[in-house]
């Protein structure tokens, strides 16, 4: 890190930049480099040391600019989860789908993938292939992940949640890194924070559509 | 596999155009002398993206010279001079070459096999001179376990697509250290991962006809319908994502250097992706 960097360059604001101006740059620098949004890349690290330079920079003008108040860009992004099941599951696999969700409900994806492979081909119908979709993305395997939520959909037209599902994966947006106009101002691409608050947000509507 | 990274024009200022022309043409004659004359043929536009990316990890200084070519040989064209970056991204050219032909005459049969065959001399010519034989040795390796991979039908587009991504990974940020090395590594996974989904996509309907192995048609079926494919879309879009998340990482000097790298990506890439999945957008539309 550059610590004889200008704080004004590394916010990229101008040496006479409003107070308001320079929040505001803060601000979208802060939502850029965020944790959140490289959490678990391999990028994680650097994108840290980002943070902290950012940090740094603001922290530095507002010293040379006299005391003021500097906004906590706390970790307050509490990770979203899925709703427990409301509805019971029936069927040959019952137990195995609730245990399913709930691992993924704790993030334990590595368990959940296991117990969906276990479950005999001639069984996998709509609601496995939902599981294994929302599995696969959560562990970065974006491709197929993807087509297994479409094999659901395909499995199971009428399901909502599954439908929410593929919808909301088949919405990548991007913030202001292409330069034609009218883009998304909020950028995550697809994690599965995105589809366990569809979920969550399903459940509670529908108690669980089966 | 390349040829899918590029511009898209109608949205590239006449200067960053001739730069990224000076850069591709820079490439060019780096080939010329340091793998031979014949190897110009194996020229993509990827290269010039390896090598701006290159320039802007190592912070080369560039000049942009008029100069002839054996193509123009009455006119000078503004040319990069020589550097580095350009240096290593034809070695880099020659040595993908020497690998996608032994791939396919090892997995190639009749006329297709005789004709890499018959290229081979040269391919072994281009990878004598370029020398980095230990990149040259990974790109064969990884080509063939990707080989191997698609052989076995595999049924995984992730499983197939991270291989080749690992395979660009290593020449994005070969000899860089430290965080270049980190972030080059980072931004060729993903942008191999979105290569190798994009020459999947558009290999689809004649690999299905023929009923030659293709990862899409392995995890999707012989049709993709517009669903599917919107879904192929927005993987791939991912990728572009993430690649972007490793772009903002990089401290860039130059502004041209930055502009035109974030454009191949955002842009061209991009629009690339929608003509694979057929998707049609109006000027000015991200999506």
């Amino acid at each position: 890190m550059n610590s004889n960097k200008n704080p004004y360059s590394v916010l990229g604001v101008s040496e006479n930049a409003t107070d308001e101006e320079i929040k505001k740059a803060y601000r979208e620098l802060a939502k850029k480099y965020h944790p959140d949004k490289y959490a678990g890349s391999d990028l994680a690290e650097l994108a840290n040391e980002k943070m902290q330079e950012i940090n740094a920079a603001y922290d530095e003008i507002q010293k040379m600019r006299a005391s003021g108040a500097r906004p906590s860009y706390g970790s307050g992004y509490g990770g979203s989860s899925y709703g427990s099941q409301n509805g019971s599951y029936s069927g040959a696999h019952a137990a195995d789908y609730a245990y399913i969700r709930s691992c993924i409900n704790d993030g334990n994806y590595t368990a959940a993938d296991m117990r969906l492979n276990a479950i005999p081909a001639g069984d996998r119908g709509a609601e496995w292939n939902f599981l294994y979709g929302v599995t696969l993305i959560a562990t970065g395997r974006t491709f197929d992940g993807r087509a297994y939520l479409e094999r659901a959909c395909a499995m199971n037209p009428g399901n909502l949640e599954y439908r929410a599902a593929r919808d909301r994966a088949a919405n990548v947006s991007f913030d202001s890194w292409g330069s034609s106009p009218g883009t998304q101002t909020e950028c995550t691409g697809c994690s599965c924070g995105d589809l366990c608050t569809t979920m969550l947000c399903l459940n509670c509507l529908c108690g669980g559509c089966r | 596999m390349f040829g899918y990274v590029r511009e898209y024009p109608p949205e590239l200022k006449l200067k960053h155009h001739v730069f990224y022309r000076a850069v591709y043409c820079g490439v060019c004659k780096s080939m010329g002398q340091c793998t031979g004359f014949c190897s110009r043929a194996t020229l993509s536009y990827d290269m010039a993206f390896l090598a701006l990316v290159r320039m802007a990890l190592e912070r080369t200084p560039y000049e942009v010279i008029p100069q002839r070519c054996v193509l123009h040989p009455f006119k000078k064209h503004p040319i990069l001079r020589e550097n580095a970056a350009l240096d290593y991204s034809a070695r880099v050219s020659a040595l993908l070459f020497h690998g996608k032909v032994t791939d396919n005459i090892a997995d190639s049969h009749g006329a297709k096999k005789l004709f890499f065959r018959a290229v081979r001399p040269f391919a072994e010519h281009f990878r004598k001179k370029a020398g980095l034989e230990a990149m040259g040795a990974r790109i064969c390796e990884r080509l063939a376990a990707l080989s191997a991979l698609e052989k076995g039908a595999c049924e995984s587009v992730d499983q197939t697509a991270e291989i080749f991504g690992l395979l660009c990974a290593e020449f994005f940020a070969f000899g860089l250290e430290g965080k270049s090395e980190t972030i080059a590594r980072s931004l060729g996974k993903h942008i191999g991962r979105w290569i190798y989904a994009a020459d999947a996509l558009d290999d689809f309907e004649r690999d299905v006809k023929s009923g030659a192995y293709n990862p899409f048609a392995a995890l999707y079926g012989a049709i993709l319908s517009e669903s599917a494919k919107e879904s192929v879309a927005a993987a791939m879009k991912n990728e572009l994502v993430s690649a972007g998340k490793a772009l903002d990482l990089i401290d860039f000097e130059d502004e041209n250097i930055k502009t035109l790298v974030y454009h191949i990506v955002f842009e061209g890439m991009l629009r690339k992706t929608e003509e694979l999945t057929h998707k049609k957008k109006s000027k000015g539309e991200l999506r």
